[in-house]
């Protein structure tokens, strides 16, 4: 094919050049496509193409209904069509859960690891590995809490130079 | 046809599955926790420092005045959390421990000194780490004291 004529595809003139084809284009457009057509011989084999099966078409030979089988044509064919859909399995709009899956292993690998990074995350987070913690002092130790009973009272203390903490209970004397 | 990734990622989806059923709590529930004990008598008294302190005589003796430190007892022990853990103590006393959590390599404990009527002269929530010793001290002993060296060993 010339570069004239893809030229001429590309701007849509084929659907002109079919048009011409079948005289249904008006005096002046049809004056510029033979013009056209002079300058173009892919395009005018396209025209004797689309004459060509023009040409077959019209001359075809037409089915005949007699009265009473063209009375029941459309009415036959609108039956069909309606068993047709009844019968037909419906596909749903959204695909199935399944087909989502199945069908796309990628997105079932990345479901899935994504699932175990959640449950691992989760189960880590419960026990306690993200949660940030003080350190328990430099000696390892860390007093959280202290309470002395009815008969004592306390003291926590870590003597100087001592690496270890106490926790001192002062009994009170028994009467 | 039977897709080629397919056993791959039932596989895959079936880990959660597997992780799910080891829950923390199931977790925490077989977690134990190692208990060394060491009762210590520290008086003003001839005996000087029981060699079987080890390391710790030296620390007793830069924190404390006395002259005599003598080991009466030390119990060891493994406790699972939240379980109570129970040691005697001289004049019928008793020393209990509950592990109560162990998170980023530290241990959580409740310690309590019970009277022999069953009532806590003292109770703590300590925290320790793996080796460190934290002493409970003060309960009346003879002419001194009883001094509690409580350690997670490593």
């Amino acid at each position: 094919m010339t570069t004239m004529h893809w030229f001429h595809r590309a701007m849509g003139r084929g659907r002109r050049l079919a048009a011409f084809a079948a005289a249904e284009l008006p005096p002046a457009d049809r004056a510029r496509v033979e013009a056209d057509l002079l300058a173009c011989p892919a395009c005018r084999r396209e025209v004797e193409a689309y004459r060509l099966v023009s040409g077959t078409l019209r001359t075809s030979e037409r089915a005949a209904l007699a009265p009473d089988q063209a009375a029941t044509f459309w009415s036959g064919v609108e039956r069909r069509i309606q068993r047709g859909s009844d019968a037909a399995p419906t596909r749903p709009e959204r695909p199935a859960l399944r087909e989502l899956f199945w069908d796309h292993p990628r997105l079932s690998l990345a479901s899935a690891i994504a699932a175990v990074v959640l449950v691992l995350g989760l189960t880590l987070g419960q026990m306690g590995v993200w949660t940030a913690h003080p350190p328990a002092g430099s000696n390892g130790v860390e007093v959280v809490s202290v309470e002395a009973g009815q008969d004592a009272s306390v003291m926590v203390f870590q003597a100087p130079g001592s690496a270890l903490k106490v926790i001192w209970v002062f009994e009170k004397p028994s009467s | 046809m039977r897709h080629p990734l397919r056993g791959t990622w039932l596989t895959l989806l079936f880990i959660p599955l597997v992780v799910l059923g080891i829950t923390p709590s199931r977790i925490a529930a077989q977690a134990t926790v190692s208990l060394r004990v060491q009762v210590i008598y520290a008086a003003n008294e001839p005996g000087g420092v029981d060699s079987r302190l080890g390391g710790l005589a030296v620390d007793l003796q830069r924190t404390f005045r006395y002259s005599m430190y003598q080991l009466l007892d030390a119990p060891q022990g493994s406790v699972a959390l939240n379980q109570g853990w129970r040691a005697g103590l001289p004049g019928d006393r008793w020393l209990e421990i509950v592990p109560t959590a162990i998170q980023a390599g530290q241990n959580s404990l409740t310690v309590r000194v019970l009277s022999p009527g069953g009532q806590a002269l003292v109770n703590t929530a300590v925290r320790l780490r793996r080796g460190a010793t934290v002493l409970v001290g003060g309960p009346t002993h003879q002419k001194g004291v009883l001094i509690i060296g409580i350690t997670v060993p490593q």
